[in-house]
């Protein structure tokens, strides 16, 4: 893909201004110094690689989250009885599990790295929120960084921490593990009626899938735009030049609705938060309040049948649907098997 | 840079080429991961860890403390049965407990037939100074006969009987399980049927049955949608194959906990399917369907008309 | 019609207008531009949702969330299945993809009258290429129209659900992981892109100053910052790698590999 603009002349590093809440912060230190990565500048990034803030909450952040890496990495070579090799090998498979029940683990292995652990991590993103949140009034910006990043957190609070609270038992959360983790979704999943017909598990892919979708269209169209500077969205937001009235206007006459430079980002925004809210909502309803999201579907009329269930009951409703609705009279095969 | 270009590209040429390679590779070892690390076809629930008593022992080969005979070793008559002669003279029945009403050459017969089907000589079990000599391997093969025909009673005969169209002929034989081996081929162990059963599982006794189903499909060589529906795992299992299903699995727990010895909890899916859906010493000769369209056949499966599936193109 | 629209709206450079030297078919119905492509994909997709009504209400079920079209049994293979057992799927997909790929070749006229890139309607054909592997290319090379998805709303989220557990454990195809991982990486890309400029937008006089702004912030924060251009590019090829890595992990499923647990245990030989 061609740059469509002529390559800059590279300017000298850009440096934030003094401000009073930098000095003010003991551990207020930008690391190393500004570098350049000549490489981006083909592919119309920014070549500074600047110098990262450090700040109390930062390193904070950083030093729980070593701390926990250091705890994952010892039960990890306990569990292959100190060999390093080992743990390398089968790495996708090491798996530190949760406890049973709700309180403190009784040991270390059985359960006791996995709260110790987790416990760090908590702790480090929530002060990588801390630390969001002072760069955010720091250089004055509306908090939606914030937001995002709290819900973010909401997501992953849930899966680990809200809803084995409210069943009663720690071993509801993931071990951590590569496989662990890919294990406990499929697990999840099984156990519960299959989460395809949670519907804000299906809300939750609407927003991925169309946050993957506004991102093309978005991405795409400021591109083929950028050469009358359609990139410079802050500028275009206070006054659109020829690159937003054509962004408009393709939008328009593609599909009759456009957004404008600032309304898109109000689009892409709620769309990326909407996918783990969505998410986050359909979690903490399985297994407390729906116990079969596939007897639910069928009891509300979302799902066919496909045959007698065994736990018809399962969520206090009668049975309702027949046998074969939503299906023609000569037999059919259940979709995805290819058929007989 | 540049200049390193050449010999990197040769470099990962060669690993990616010698990556790939094994795969082509006639022997697939099994790789026994080491203790502490999940099982082969469970990526990696331990279960160990909550309880459920799932066989270590499923990992490794049993070996055997038990034949064949030291046929150097003195007699020692303290603890032989009475019948037992101190003085054996060939071509006469002693000791025979479970196969009375065997004439002498149905007798031979039957013991050449576990001969074979173990894989192993008469000296495996026999003293051949005294073939009437109780040994430790005589004990074990009484407790097999028993199990086998109890099997065949309880479990395969009533199968017979429920799903005429595709069951089989034939009895559950040594050579079903050991196959030529007096060691039985062990793998995959799946977890107690009371087990899978119980109602109000979490999340993580979830996994343990979920391993337990991929080792039960990989020891039919079928998917999961053999027996299900993955609309709902839980709810949905009215597939004929998920009843054969759960028959079987009633029996796997029988035999480990009724006829093995305490130490050996060792028989699973595998055992007598070693990767067929239908295994190959029960095959009825002759049937005139595939066991896939036999089992469409079947009356049940006419309610289900979603039922059919092609999981047999897949494996 | 936009204020500044008028000054935009001129005919000629199409398509047609290349052939024919005039082109019929070049002008507005109220927004929407027609074109010769937008006659082909409105006329498809009429057609198309007409099958779907008529297969709809042969089916009988009222429940538009619950209903189904189911794609052709194994029997029919690559051939004709009649209209209730598989055909209407069959005419549904054929119309359905005319229409898809007629809208973006609309896309790409209506970027020349523009004077814009292509990159939309290059975008939208990989968006395009994920339908057509699943529901064409797939079933092509597996041979046999059943093996696409069947269509309906919750009828299409059993075949996933099915077609996941037919081959084991789906999050074990790489190329899946790779795509999840694409996904979520442009969700979080996208909340912080969409985060930086609305949190700074309109709230400087300067406009250079602005831009400075938001860089010193991310390089701040994460130690680097893309830049305003730089951001388009990450997410365009973003969004263009996740459905390159969608479209390989279903096309290798079935075809290539038949069991993702099973795929895992290849041996590595200095390794075991």
């Amino acid at each position: 893909m061609a740059t469509v603009i002529a390559r800059p002349k590279l300017p000298p590093f850009e440096l934030p201004e003094p401000s009073s809440f930098d000095s003010a912060d003991p551990m207020g230190v930008r690391l190393g110094t500004p570098f350049r990565i000549p490489l981006l500048s083909r592919m119309g990034m920014s070549t500074q690689t600047g110098a990262i803030w450090l700040g109390t909450w930062g390193a904070l952040s950083v030093l729980f989250f070593l701390a926990g890496l250091g705890v994952f990495a010892f039960a990890a070579l306990a569990q292959m009885q100190g060999n390093a090799f080992l743990v390398f090998k089968y790495f996708a498979n090491i798996q530190i599990a949760p406890p049973d029940g709700l309180g403190m683990a009784p040991s270390l292995q059985q359960g006791g790295f996995w709260q110790i652990n987790l416990t760090f991590w908590a702790l480090s993103v929530l002060f990588w929120a801390a630390r969001c949140y002072e760069r955010l009034v720091r250089y004055q910006w509306r908090p939606f960084l914030l937001f995002a990043w709290l819900s973010a957190i909401l997501l992953t609070a849930t899966i680990w921490v809200f809803r084995p609270l409210a069943m009663g038992s720690w071993s509801e959360a993931p071990s951590l593990g590569l496989n662990a983790d890919l294990d406990w979704a499929q697990n999840f999943s099984v156990l519960w009626g299959n989460l395809y017909y949670n519907p804000w598990h299906m809300l939750a892919i609407f927003f991925l899938f169309g946050s993957t979708m506004l991102w093309g269209m978005h991405g795409a169209t400021i591109l083929a735009t950028a050469a009358e500077g359609s990139h410079q969205e802050d500028a275009e937001i206070k006054d659109m030049h020829s690159g937003s009235h054509k962004s408009m206007l393709f939008w328009r006459w593609t599909m009759g609705f456009n957004a404008n430079p600032k309304t898109i980002h109000d689009w892409l925004y709620w769309f990326a938060v909407g996918t783990v809210l969505s998410s986050a909502l359909g979690i903490i309803l399985t297994g407390t309040v729906v116990k079969d999201w596939y007897v639910w579907g069928v009891d509300h009329g979302w799902v066919q049948q496909y045959g007698p269930m065994t736990r018809e009951a399962i969520n206090g409703a009668p049975q309702t649907a027949p046998v074969g609705i939503g299906r023609v009279a000569s037999p059919q095969v259940p979709s995805g098997q290819g058929g007989q | 840079m540049r200049k390193l270009f050449a010999p990197l590209l040769v470099a990962a040429t060669f690993v990616a080429v010698s990556s790939i390679a094994p795969l082509f590779s006639p022997a697939k070892a099994a790789g026994t991961p080491p203790q502490g690390a999940p099982s082969m076809g469970s990526p990696s629930v331990n279960p160990a860890a909550d309880g459920v008593e799932l066989d270590e022992h499923a990992l490794q080969i049993y070996k055997g403390q038990y034949g064949p005979v030291d046929q150097s070793k003195p007699l020692d008559f303290s603890d032989q049965p009475k019948s037992v002669p101190r003085n054996y003279v060939g071509g006469k029945l002693y000791n025979v407990q479970v196969l009375k009403n065997y004439t002498y050459v149905q007798l031979l017969g039957q013991m050449a037939y576990y001969a074979s089907s173990l894989g192993v000589q008469c000296t495996y079990c026999h003293n051949v100074n005294n073939f009437a000599y109780d040994t430790a391997t005589k004990r074990i093969a009484r407790t097999m006969q028993i199990m086998s025909n109890g099997v065949q009673q309880a479990w395969v005969d009533p199968a017979k009987r429920d799903y005429p169209n595709y069951a089989v002929t034939g009895a559950v034989g040594c050579v079903t399980c050991h196959r030529g081996n007096p060691h039985m081929a062990v793998r995959w162990n799946v977890v107690p049927v009371q087990y899978l059963n119980s109602t109000n599982k979490s999340t993580r006794q979830a996994g343990y049955v979920v391993n337990s189903m991929y080792s039960a499909s990989r020891s039919l060589g079928v998917n999961c949608l053999f027996c299900h529906n993955s609309a709902d795992f839980v709810s949905l299992q009215y597939y004929p194959t998920n009843k054969i299903a759960h028959r079987m699995w009633a029996m796997v727990d029988e035999i480990n906990h009724k006829y093995l010895p305490a130490n050996i909890k060792a028989v699973t899916c595998y055992t007598c399917h070693q990767g067929a859906k239908w295994p190959s010493a029960l095959v009825k000769a002759g049937l005139d369907q595939t066991p896939v369209q036999a089992v469409a056949a079947h009356p049940e499966y006419q309610d289900n008309p979603g039922a059919h599936l092609a999981s047999g193109a897949d494996h | 019609m936009l204020s500044f629209e008028s000054v935009y709206r001129k005919r000629g450079g199409t398509f047609l207008a290349d052939i024919l030297g005039d082109d019929p078919l070049d002008f507005w119905v109220g927004r929407f531009y027609v074109g010769l492509f937008g006659a082909i994909s409105v006329g498809a997709a009429a057609f198309g949702i007409l099958v779907i009504i008529l297969s709809i209400a042969l089916i009988g079920d009222g429940d538009l969330v619950r209903v189904t079209i189911s794609a052709p049994l194994r029997q029919y293979g690559l051939g004709f299945a009649p209209f209730m057992q598989g055909g209407n799927w069959e005419l549904i997909i054929m119309f359905a993809t005319v229409a898809f790929v007629a809208w973006a070749l609309r896309e790409v006229e209506i970027c020349r009258k523009l004077d814009m890139g292509y990159h939309v309607p290059i975008m939208f054909s990989f968006a395009i290429s994920a339908f057509v592997v699943l529901e064409i290319v797939r079933p092509l090379l597996m041979g046999c129209w059943c093996e696409g998805f069947d269509l309906g709303f919750t009828g299409h989220l059993t075949w996933v659900s099915n077609t996941g557990f037919r081959y084991a454990n789906f999050y074990l195809n790489p190329f899946h992981a790779f795509g999840v991982l694409g996904f979520f990486l442009t969700a979080m890309v996208l909340a912080m892109h969409g985060s930086a400029i609305l949190g700074t937008y309109n709230t400087n006089a300067d406009p250079n100053k602005e831009t400075a702004n938001v860089d010193n912030f991310w390089r701040d924060y994460i130690g680097y910052s893309i830049g305003e251009l730089g951001i388009h590019v990450l997410g365009f090829w973003l969004a263009i790698y996740t459905l390159i890595m969608s479209d390989l992990c279903i096309l290798t499923s079935g075809t290539v590999v038949k069991d993702w647990v099973d795929f895992w245990h290849f041996q590595i030989p200095w390794f075991h």
